[in-house]
């Protein structure tokens, strides 16, 4: 079988696009819809390469640094400084391990009751591309 | 008679997806977990993109593309990738 690199027109098509409509017959791919016992997925999960020690050691800030001016209202999200009834910035940053135990029903170190509830509700409304995001994803899944 | 569940796939531009030779690594921005998948699940995720459908729909749908072959019934075996494919949150029936 000889390689041609010539581009004279005269090649076979390209097969067509996954989406488009109708498809030449005899271009069409076979699409298995799988056997028993075949694995057909692999869940890579945020943190895979770290050890489960350095998982849990990760850190959430509260808030994010880009928004540290700004105050945690007691449903988690952010508000002003000074806004009445809302908390300013935590002192440091929280530990997988340390939000992991407030999932549980521990309190978040060094926080009063209210606190830690605006600070958690915070949390559970990060979304991935937020400061701690993969943190707090690695914490909650399955060991 | 209860209407057949209609399946969901993830709304533009929730997943990344990016081709590795016969496998599909698909990036989900919604979990932030990276799932590496073989073939019929990115199919089926593409199938679903445009519109919701049908375990009967989805199968017209894929037929029209490709020659599917299964061990067992094609329903059958749709039914049971579209459960992995939600326990993985990357369809919904609703």
């Amino acid at each position: 079988m000889t390689e041609d690199s010539s581009s004279d027109g005269a090649g076979e098509p390209a097969a067509q696009p996954l989406a488009t409509g109708s498809i030449d017959p005899a271009r069409r791919r076979t699409l298995q819809l799988g056997a028993a016992g075949a694995i057909t997925a692999l869940t890579v999960r945020p943190a895979f390469a770290q050890t489960a020690a350095s998982v849990f050691n990760c850190q959430i800030p509260v808030p994010d640094p880009a928004r540290s001016s700004q105050y945690v209202a007691l449903d988690g999200t952010l508000v002003p400084s000074g806004t009445q009834g809302a908390f300013p910035p935590a002192a440091r940053p929280f530990t997988g391990e340390e939000v992991r135990r407030a999932l549980a029903g521990r309190s978040l170190p060094g926080t009063s009751y209210d606190q830690g509830t605006a600070y958690m509700n915070y949390i559970r409304r990060l979304r991935a591309g937020q400061s701690g995001f993969t943190c707090y994803a690695s914490i909650q899944l399955p060991r | 008679m209860m209407a057949a569940k209609l399946w969901h796939g993830p709304r533009p531009g929730r997943l990344i997806v990016e081709p590795l030779d016969s496998l599909t690594a698909v990036f989900d921005g919604r979990s932030g977990q990276t799932h590496i998948l073989a073939p019929p699940l990115p199919e089926l995720i593409a199938a679903l993109a445009d519109r919701p459908a049908t375990i009967a729909e989805l199968a017209v749908r894929l037929n029209e593309m490709f020659d599917l072959t299964a061990d067992g019934a094609i329903t059958d075996m749709l039914a049971a990738r579209l459960g992995e494919l939600a326990a993985l949150g990357l369809v919904e029936a609703r």
